[in-house]
């Protein structure tokens, strides 16, 4: 036997306002749940930025022309 | 007109198929949490209002709206609460999910268990698909919702996902309190959760927009 081959999803995942908007929430009860979270969770910081940086300062690093040091 | 928009189906849309009782609670908060964090947005039978004469047939537009079909067949047993009964909506609606694929409707169903080789003796109607086992744990949960969905942009690792699901978790807690709840399964605490879980993938930077 084998599993299911995987499902590949290909389109832009919706924002929260849009997710909210097609469960039936009001834009006040989404404004009240994004409080709620600030309230709650507090600050989150981003696990994904550091390496996004790297990787976009190794692109502009490498298509830079090289200079000397005068 | 009507019935053809309810017939349409979005890919990002995957119906959740779980047990309401409150041991299975972190499992529900593990499938939001994974299925938001690899960009897709859960759906449940809660969105459907309990007292709805049409029930049935707005679980039918719901299921077929919804591009993948997440049956969890884990906790199919007797209810913990007198009468004790046999669980049956969750073996019902995944019959419902395969009679809409023998249909010819364009979605994919996904059988979840906790145990290995249970679901080959207790359905052996679908011998030949092998169910993720996620071993009852939103770790499992996690690592197989990444083994079902292959996503083309850049994919979360587990770790990543963990670190949502206790975030959604701490949310859930607060939720609680704040709305004086025993338990998530109702439509506006799904809504919140949904919703919060998409919001925290977002601050998190687990999925681009």
């Amino acid at each position: 036997m084998a599993y299911p081959k995987p499902f590949i999803i290909k389109t832009r995942p919706d924002t929260p306002e849009e997710t909210a908007k097609r469960l039936g929430l009001s834009k006040a009860e989404f404004h009240k749940i994004i409080k709620l979270v600030d309230e709650i969770v507090g600050p989150v910081s981003p696990i994904k930025s550091k390496a996004v940086h790297a990787r976009s300062s190794r692109a502009r690093v490498s298509s830079r022309p090289s200079r000397l040091p005068a | 007109m009507a019935q053809q928009r309810d017939r349409r189906v979005n890919s990002k849309d995957v119906f959740l198929n779980f047990p309401f009782d409150r041991w299975y609670e972190r499992l529900y908060l593990a499938f939001i949490a994974g299925l938001s964090g690899m960009g897709l947005t859960p759906r449940c039978v809660l969105e459907v209002p309990a007292g709805a004469a049409n029930r049935l047939e707005r679980l039918f537009t719901l299921l077929t709206s919804c591009g993948s079909l997440i049956h969890d067949l884990s906790r199919v047993e007797l209810s913990p609460d007198p009468p004790r009964c046999p669980r049956f909506n969750m073996p019902f609606e995944l019959g419902l999910a395969t009679a809409l694929t023998l249909a010819g409707y364009q979605h994919r169903w996904f059988v979840f268990e906790s145990q290995p080789f249970r679901l080959q003796k207790s359905l052996s109607d679908i011998n030949g698909f092998d169910p993720y086992i996620h071993d009852g744990t939103p770790e499992g949960v996690l690592r197989e919702l990444g083994n079902a969905f292959v996503i083309n942009r850049s994919r979360p690792s587990v770790e990543e996902l963990i670190v949502m699901y206790q975030h959604l978790k701490t949310f859930a807690k607060g939720f609680k309190v704040r709305n004086g709840l025993s338990e998530l399964f109702t439509p506006y605490a799904f809504q919140a959760l949904v919703t919060t879980s998409q919001e925290v993938a977002v601050r998190l930077g687990i999925r681009g927009y």
